[in-house]
């Protein structure tokens, strides 16, 4: 149990700092919609399923929607421009 | 190599910017380009904004139809035919930073190691998890854990805290929430924004969301209705119906779900739910803040129908909650275009 606490901490990390140094801004917000269901199996893991619940629902889904909107307003993503026309 | 150039580029000019002279005075007040850039800083101060090598191009073009001899042109033998190539247009962040990206990095960077090295030694000096003697440790947290259940009733001891012991803190984060989204409803909401479906053209993920659907939003209910039994409460499960009624609207099409849960419909069920949360907590205060005197029936631990007000408040903020992201989330969409 102990080594996959400190692997998931360690992805952790590697997500943290993915998500700042990431180039394009959709895979930083993907990294950080991982970052979030990570931090949500740890939170189950200290024995605190009620912030894990909240973390999957609000870090990894309502969170990361609000960011794929605000991305698609200032015209950030890629490939939008098909769907803004039809 | 870049940097290099930029380097001596920004620090000439942060002196200028901050008011100071050249220490080394290199450049006397009659050198020509100072004396331009004394120019293009009173232009600026009287024009507005501009690139200066915008600038240096209006004003070269400015003395050719004069028909003035370009004074810098002459001294270079024959005449420039732009002056852009010294300033090629770059785009950078606005402001007086702008031409300062090094000294920008170099800000960032050391910003974020402080803020990082006081997290680390702060963190490092937290007590303990766990730990007998650590100030989280006292009778507060003892009476919670020991008679929560019977005081409350909820066999969940978080959600016995949260909306028992500390309700009036629940009852605060629910009217935050509900100020977020009217002041959100008030800035992006124009009424005759057209709505737009974004059904995706990928008929597999349009209909594994369909199916999926029913499932989260009976989930989300699930986990609100349970809350005083099993993990979870009134705000999970709340942001797990917000999050459901966002994948509505995704596969459903906004004007279905527009025509079921209009803006004004949604905020008229959070005003409904805050003020029936407000009642239910409030008769605390006439009692002394102890339910002395009317003892709400708490039922026996464990059934549904337990715990006193926690259900019922459980699901005033679960749909206040859920009805808050769908609110954001129609709104950031309705605001485009």
């Amino acid at each position: 149990m102990i080594v996959l606490e400190v692997l998931l901490l360690a992805f952790l990390v590697f997500c943290a700092l993915a998500t700042v140094l990431g180039k394009k801004m959709v895979s930083s917000i993907i990294i950080f919609m991982s970052y979030s269901a990570v931090m949500s199996i740890l939170w189950f893991l200290l024995e605190s399923p009620d912030l894990a619940i909240t973390e999957a629902a609000v870090g990894a889904g309502v969170t990361s929607l609000l960011f794929f909107l605000t991305l698609r307003k200032i015209n950030a993503v890629k490939g939008m421009e098909k769907d803004e026309e039809s | 190599m870049k940097n290099h150039n930029v380097r001596e580029d920004w620090y000439h000019r942060f002196l200028r910017w901050a008011g100071g002279e050249e220490p080394e005075g290199a450049e006397g007040p009659e050198d020509p380009e100072r004396a331009e850039f004394q120019e293009y800083l009173e232009y600026i101060e009287a024009h507005g904004y501009m690139e200066f090598g915008a600038y240096r191009l209006m004003r070269f073009r400015q003395r050719r139809e004069k028909g003035l001899e370009d004074p810098r042109g002459s001294l270079h033998g024959p005449p420039a035919p732009e002056p852009e190539p010294v300033h090629p247009p770059r785009h950078h962040r606005p402001g007086k930073l702008r031409n300062q990206i090094l000294l920008y990095r170099v800000l960032s960077a050391v910003i974020v190691i402080t803020l990082a090295a006081i997290f680390l030694v702060v963190t490092m000096n937290l007590p303990l998890f766990g730990r007998a003697d650590s100030p989280a440790v006292n009778e507060v947290s003892q009476r919670y854990l020991e008679q929560g259940l019977e005081e409350t009733g909820a066999v969940n001891a978080v959600t016995g805290m949260i909306l028992d012991y500390r309700a009036f803190d629940t009852f605060g984060e629910s009217a935050v929430l509900f100020a977020a989204a009217m002041s959100t409803l008030l800035l992006l909401h124009s009424p005759k924004s057209r709505m737009r479906t974004f059904r995706g053209p990928d008929q597999v993920l349009s209909q594994v969301g369909r199916r999926v659907l029913p499932v989260i939003l009976l989930f989300g209910v699930y986990v609100v209705v349970n809350g005083h039994l099993s993990p979870g409460g009134g705000f999970s499960g709340g942001a797990i119906l917000g999050g459901g009624l966002i994948l509505a609207s995704l596969v459903l099409g906004e004007e279905r779900m527009a025509r079921m849960l209009p803006a004004p419909r949604t905020s008229k069920i959070t005003v409904t739910c805050l003020l029936a949360y407000g009642l239910m907590k409030g008769y605390s205060f006439y009692t002394g803040a102890n339910h002395v005197g009317w003892e709400v029936p708490k039922g026996i631990p464990g059934a549904i129908l337990s715990g006193g007000f926690i259900l019922p408040l459980n699901l005033c903020v679960g749909i206040i909650v859920a009805c808050t992201m769908y609110t954001f989330y129609s709104l950031f969409l309705e605001g485009e275009g």
